[in-house]
């Protein structure tokens, strides 16, 4: 049966890394996802600012990150997969910043992954479509950032994966990077074929792709192996909430809003083999401290059920009669 | 490019709307044959009118072609009367999620598929003989079927219906379409468009013809946050007409382009939309789904909202036609030498390279601009009649007027609202 994950955001801190590890080992994972994009913020990238975190050398930052690394095995968690820092280009940025974290973020984030023993590293595309006039021409870019890492990724045995995004039009989510899977596909190929190696895969987001109502079924069976990771979460269709799967409806039926039946059929298209992995961070400030561990243990609950039914040993149930 | 609008016509009480259209100089109308036929039970169960929309209307199926000649005629001698023209008809259809349509599971798939067929190809017949063109098709995801059943019943009850509109002269549109999670608006059959690509080449190799091609609806598009321009590029040639429809993102609605601004920006992607017709020459057919604006204002003001319907028409045709319009001269000169020329030699410079450009401005004639000399506009005087002046300056119609007074024939405008890239440093004043 797949095994379940969760990221670390919200859910393990820098001071107490154990206390957060254990806990989620308690609450019924197994895997991690780590938030590395927590210690370079986009908002703060945004405003063409940055810190100095990623400025410290590999030896340092492995130091700093020596208790987490340590607190996960204690606990039999295992990271799976991280998140590099985003955005990875500042659409009208300063060229140091953007050279910065081209040259400096990026490749920390690749050693940083090594350091945690991860495959996986999840980095968002550039969102330039709009400003360069076609989708063509934004990935051009993209790819020569992930061109710029293949060598790493090569050397480490890491995958890095591209993720679904999504823009925004006048209080409005559009599709952004990544929405495509066949065009993911075509380029992903190209890319493993020509370095020999799996450099490049996917990571699915339910949420964002919920936001702008792509096929679950559809995309995943298109992605088939390529699909490495996934972000689980949901919304209402209109923001990118990251909250619990099967929170939301929009009608009386009461009937959930969010394609699951989709995602699970997709899944068990490409028999898939990686993690349950919840991107749930915000899920958990909802609700007061005194529900969080049921909220983890429900989540994880839910990966359990997910699985079931990916390999059928949950049949569908019949909606009650409630 | 062709204009047409869209379900604007009360087929009982046509009149008034096609005067009011002709009035705001709008012929071109999509008829509605469509609501010519509704889904009904009888007493034996047999279906004959849709319960969603009651009518009082009673048709008898099987004396179909006559009766809609019947109905079809105050529409089409209003239309005649008013100068009107009809070369895209809509026709009765059942797209989308069929899985939850009660009537179709209590009548049974087949039992509806066969009137729907005998339905649509009365409707082709009638059209055809009034020489109308296009209409839409849909794909049906009838109930009770798995994805390859599904595929397999559109090939056959197309490929099947294609041959027969091959034999009439008709062209036949598939539209992206959308479904529903939950009450939740996804995005349904073909509105991937390398998906509605391929569906539209397997059709069209199968009935040996190309009658089969693509409708792009920018509301459903739009409803689903759809990178329009990829769509559009990748279905390319195949794109015949574009329904150009404005909402919001998260409501259905049948508004006219603009409508929906917010915050500094437009809620549904022109830019990309005028991208992508550009980048595939589109020169098909631009239907306008505006009834929620039109109808929205009272019938005093509706010739006033009709007016300025058929100029948001005629601009976005404008705007689509711009590089088409720039392919069509071999020889261009610029007029003006600020913003607007910058962006167009930075768009487009190299590929339709203007010989030189003017300004009024006396003191710049003889300096070079964006690689190209500035002259003074008398030169344009001796302009050989091959050469085509693109206004770069917002005051189109000042220039234009000044550009006649020297003898130029071939003036056209050229506007940068919507470039093909972005470029953010603009000059300086002073």
């Amino acid at each position: 049966m797949l095994e379940i994950g969760i990221q670390t955001w919200n859910s393990v801190s820098d001071e107490e890394p154990d206390m957060g590890f254990r806990r989620l080992a308690d609450c019924g994972f197994r895997h991690v996802d780590f938030s590395l994009h927590t210690y370079l913020k986009n908002s703060t990238l945004y405003q063409n600012k940055r810190n100095n975190f990623f400025s410290r050398s590999r030896t340092e930052l492995e130091e700093y990150f020596t208790p987490h690394k340590n607190a996960a095995k204690a606990a039999g968690i295992n990271v799976f997969q991280m998140h590099m820092p985003y955005p990875n280009y500042v659409p009208l940025g300063s060229d140091e910043l953007n050279d910065y974290l081209r040259n400096i973020v990026a490749p920390r984030s690749m050693e940083l992954c090594s350091f945690f023993e991860s495959k996986f590293i999840v980095m968002h595309g550039f969102k330039l479509a709009k400003y360069l006039g076609s989708e063509e021409a934004e990935w051009e870019l993209t790819e020569g950032f992930i061109r710029n890492l293949a060598g790493m990724a090569k050397e480490m045995g890491i995958t890095i994966c591209i993720e679904n995004l999504y823009g925004g039009m006048a209080g409005h989510i559009v599709e952004g990077p990544c929405c495509n899977a066949h065009r993911c596909v075509e380029r992903i190929d190209r890319l493993n074929d020509e370095y020999g190696a799996e450099i490049l895969g996917f990571c699915f987001d339910t949420g964002h792709a919920n936001l702008v109502g792509l096929d679950f079924e559809k995309f995943i069976t298109a992605l088939d192996y390529r699909l490495k990771v996934l972000h689980i979460h949901d919304n209402d269709g209109m923001a990118d909430l990251h909250q619990l799967p099967y929170a939301f409806t929009r009608d009386r039926t009461n009937s959930s809003s969010t394609d699951w039946e989709g995602f699970i059929r997709g899944l068990r298209n490409i028999k898939y083999a990686g993690v349950l992995n919840f991107e749930t961070g915000p899920a958990l400030k909802a609700f007061p401290e005194y529900l969080q561990d049921d909220v983890l243990r429900l989540l994880a609950k839910t990966g359990r059920y997910f699985a079931g039914r990916i390999d059928e040993s949950i049949d569908k149930e019949p909606r009650s009669k409630l | 490019m062709k204009i047409y609008f869209r379900g604007l016509a009360d087929i009982f009480r046509p009149r008034q709307i096609f005067a009011d259209l002709a009035q705001a100089k709008i012929s071109g109308v999509v008829l509605p044959l469509g609501a010519y036929f509704y889904w009904d039970v009888d007493t034996e169960g047999i279906p004959r009118k849709r319960e969603i929309l009651p009518c009082q209307m009673k048709i008898d199926v099987d004396a179909d072609y006559g009766a809609l000649a019947a109905f079809a005629e105050p529409c089409l001698s209003a239309m005649q009367k008013y100068g009107l023209t009809a070369e895209v008809f809509d026709m009765p259809s059942l797209g989308g999620n069929l899985r939850q349509v009660k009537w179709i599971k209590q009548w049974g798939w087949e039992r509806v598929c066969d009137v729907l067929k005998h339905v649509q190809t009365v409707v082709l017949q009638f059209a055809s003989e009034k020489g109308i063109g296009t209409s839409f098709v849909y794909y049906m995801n009838p109930p009770e079927m798995d994805n390859e059943e599904i595929y397999a019943f559109n090939k056959d009850y197309y490929v099947c219906l294609g041959r027969m509109a091959a034999d009439l002269g008709i062209t036949l549109l598939f539209t992206n379409q959308l479904d529903s999670v939950g009450g939740h608006i996804v995005r349904g059959s073909l509105a991937d468009g390398s998906e509605m690509a391929w569906w539209v080449d397997v059709l069209n190799e199968a009935v040996g013809a190309e009658v089969f091609g693509v409708n792009l609806h920018t509301g459903n598009a739009n409803l689903c946050g759809q990178d329009i321009q990829m769509f559009i590029r990748e279905v390319g040639h195949r794109l015949k007409a574009v329904t150009v429809c404005d909402n919001d993102g998260r409501h259905y609605a049948s508004l006219l382009p603009f409508s929906t601004f917010r915050r500094g920006e437009y809620a549904t992607d022109w830019l990309g939309l005028i991208r992508g017709m550009r980048d595939v020459d589109f020169d098909g057919s631009l239907i306008f789904e505006a009834n929620d604006t039109i109808y929205g204002y009272s019938p005093l003001l509706r010739p006033h909202v009709l007016q300025l319907a058929k100029a948001v028409a005629d601009y976005l045709a404008w705007q689509v036609s711009l590089e088409l319009e720039m392919k069509r001269h071999d020889k261009i000169v610029l007029f003006g030498a600020g913003n607007m020329c910058r962006n167009y030699m930075k768009n487009y410079g190299d590929k339709y390279p203007p010989l030189f450009t003017c300004d009024n401005n006396s003191a710049r004639w003889g300096d070079m601009f964006c690689g190209l000399e500035i002259k003074n506009p008398q030169v344009l005087r001796d302009l050989p009649d091959d050469v085509c002046v693109f206004i770069c300056n917002v005051y189109y119609r000042e220039i234009e007027a000044q550009l006649r007074e020297l003898g130029v024939k071939n003036i056209a405008f050229f506007n940068d609202e919507y470039m093909p890239t972005f470029h953010y440093d603009r000059l300086e004043r002073g």
